[in-house]
């Protein structure tokens, strides 16, 4: 060999390609075929996912319409969707760089997209009876390597709710039967799930509430079953309202005294004790609904301070040392959406690429 | 007496390097090749490498091993790999190659920083890659990808 021979071993190139933006990627597909096969396999598009799931990134939906940024705030972006959106969306979870959204409160049908790759999937309703409610959340099941949708649900007004899972590897709904252990109903705002540890959790009244308290239930995606977990031991007069994620890790957002906000993060999965308080928050001059809620984003200047969405309304920059609010903005639209998102280039079909 | 041992490293083209065993242990293919080579093993063949870029990875072990913790590492490590793409090809190899993690990690994160401005026609030529799709194949490619417009 001598110095102008350049060719790389396969541990090389894979190790540089691995680090690079999906846009580069997708461009890079068109230079050969063995290097459009390398970024298409199953083991490059996890590689790559490993490494960028260290990077969180705030993506948001703005305005009635779906109009142009108007949020002043260098994490968060809004991107251009393919589809179209015709009210304002919803998001119901994002996961490996795939996120489950829909097209507003009213309308039941959803849709998957990778931001990154520009790819979208309608999912198709699940048949039988029609819902009347419903809380979706994405996750991943990591025993049969598939992205699910868990649905909690209820077809009519004795509110019994059931689950329904869609696979997106058999791109079909199925029904799993549960025997809960109470009646309950879902709290957390719009009843959204959180996909945390590989379970879906949601925070509920049980019913007759509030004799009964409320519960963390989870739903285990490999194991198809439901468990609880422990809430912190917090003051008596906080009231649990949401849930929430930061950085992979379960939190909880409680109320008191009417306008303040307290989140407490999990950090130790399932370990009652590991409950900590992150931030206490006043919400006297931020215009919310009621009870007032905040929603963890991501730890910025390396774990300094955290970002929290003020529901529909703006961020907030939290200093966490200092436990104060350094800076809030609002967007100037009446709505606001915003989520933590990954690149990857996970595919959203079998053989995605193929023509 | 501690005498610190040195061991030479022969390149592909012949050149030997006699480096102190410490620099050499910080690759970790050498480090096995001594465990295992037994007491005669004084001189160790990278035929993987070039005298050249030897002579680099050698510079690059030599700093992180006998000053790890001085302030100027980083900026050492900036201007280490401000050299031309063919020499950061080869330092990228041969410390994959040499497993020596550090400079790998390094040479990577600089080639990818590189890939990320070029088009596809810059990546084949810096790399000798051969476009192999026929034109209707590069259409097709093109029609798909139009929305990630630089080319």
């Amino acid at each position: 060999m001598s110095d102008s021979d350049v060719s790389f071993p396969a541990g090389v190139l894979e190790d540089i390609l691995s680090g690079l933006p999906v846009k580069s990627l997708l461009r890079f597909r068109s230079v050969s075929k063995s290097l459009r096969a390398l970024i298409d396999s199953t083991y490059f598009v996890n590689l790559h996912m490993q490494r960028s799931m260290k990077t969180n990134r705030i993506l948001y939906f703005s305005g009635d319409s779906h109009g142009p940024i108007t949020l002043r705030n260098p994490s968060a972006v809004t991107l251009e969707t393919p589809f179209e959106l015709t009210a304002f969306p919803l998001v119901y979870g994002s996961c490996h760089g795939l996120v489950c959204l829909s097209n507003g409160p009213d309308d039941l049908s959803i849709l998957l997209w990778n931001p990154s790759t520009r790819k979208y999937k309608p999912i198709p309703e699940p048949l039988g009876d029609e819902d009347i409610i419903a809380f979706d959340q994405l996750g991943y099941d990591h025993a049969s390597n598939d992205y699910k949708v868990v649905r909690l649900s209820c077809t009519d007004s004795t509110m019994v709710f059931r689950v329904v899972v869609y696979s997106l590897k058999l791109d079909a709904w199925q029904l799993v039967e549960q025997d809960f252990p109470s009646s309950f109903f879902p709290v957390n705002c719009y009843g959204q799930g959180v996909f945390v540890n590989g379970a879906v959790h949601w925070l509920v009244n049980q019913i007759p509430f509030p004799d009964k308290g409320n519960l963390i239930y989870a739903f285990d995606l490999a194991t198809q079953s439901f468990y609880t977990v422990p809430q912190p031991q917090y003051p008596n007069n906080f009231s649990a309202t949401n849930l929430g994620k930061l950085d992979g890790r379960l939190c909880v957002i409680c109320t008191h005294e009417v306008s303040n906000v307290d989140v407490w993060v999990m950090c130790e999965y399932g370990v009652k004790e590991s409950w900590s308080n992150l931030a206490a928050l006043s919400m006297n001059d931020m215009i919310t609904q009621a009870p007032p809620t905040v929603k963890p984003l991501i730890y910025t200047k390396k774990g300094r301070d955290v970002l929290l969405e003020v529901h529909k309304q703006g961020l907030i920059d939290y200093d966490l040392q200092e436990k104060r609010t350094i800076e809030r903005w609002t967007g100037d639209a009446s709505r606001i959406c915003m989520f933590v998102y990954q690149e990857s280039l996970v595919p959203l079909f079998r053989n995605e690429h193929v023509v | 007496m501690t005498s610190s041992k040195t061991i030479v490293l022969r390149s592909s083209d012949g050149a030997t390097f006699e480096v102190d065993e410490a620099v050499a242990l910080h690759s970790l293919m050498i480090k096995h090749r001594i465990e295992t080579g037994g007491a005669d093993s004084t001189t160790i063949d990278v035929p993987e490498v070039t005298g050249n870029t030897l002579s680099k990875v050698i510079e690059y072990c030599k700093k992180h091993v006998e000053a790890p913790n001085s302030d100027d590492l980083k900026s050492f490590d900036t201007d280490f790999v401000k050299v031309d793409q063919a020499v950061l090809c080869h330092l990228a190899k041969a410390s994959y190659y040499m497993n020596i993690k550090g400079l790998l990690d390094l040479s990577s994160k600089t080639i990818a920083d590189m890939f990320k401005g070029k088009t596809v026609e810059q990546i084949r030529e810096t790399f000798h890659i051969k476009n192999d799709f026929t034109p209707e194949e590069e259409e097709e490619l093109r029609k798909e990808n139009s929305w990630n417009l630089f080319v």
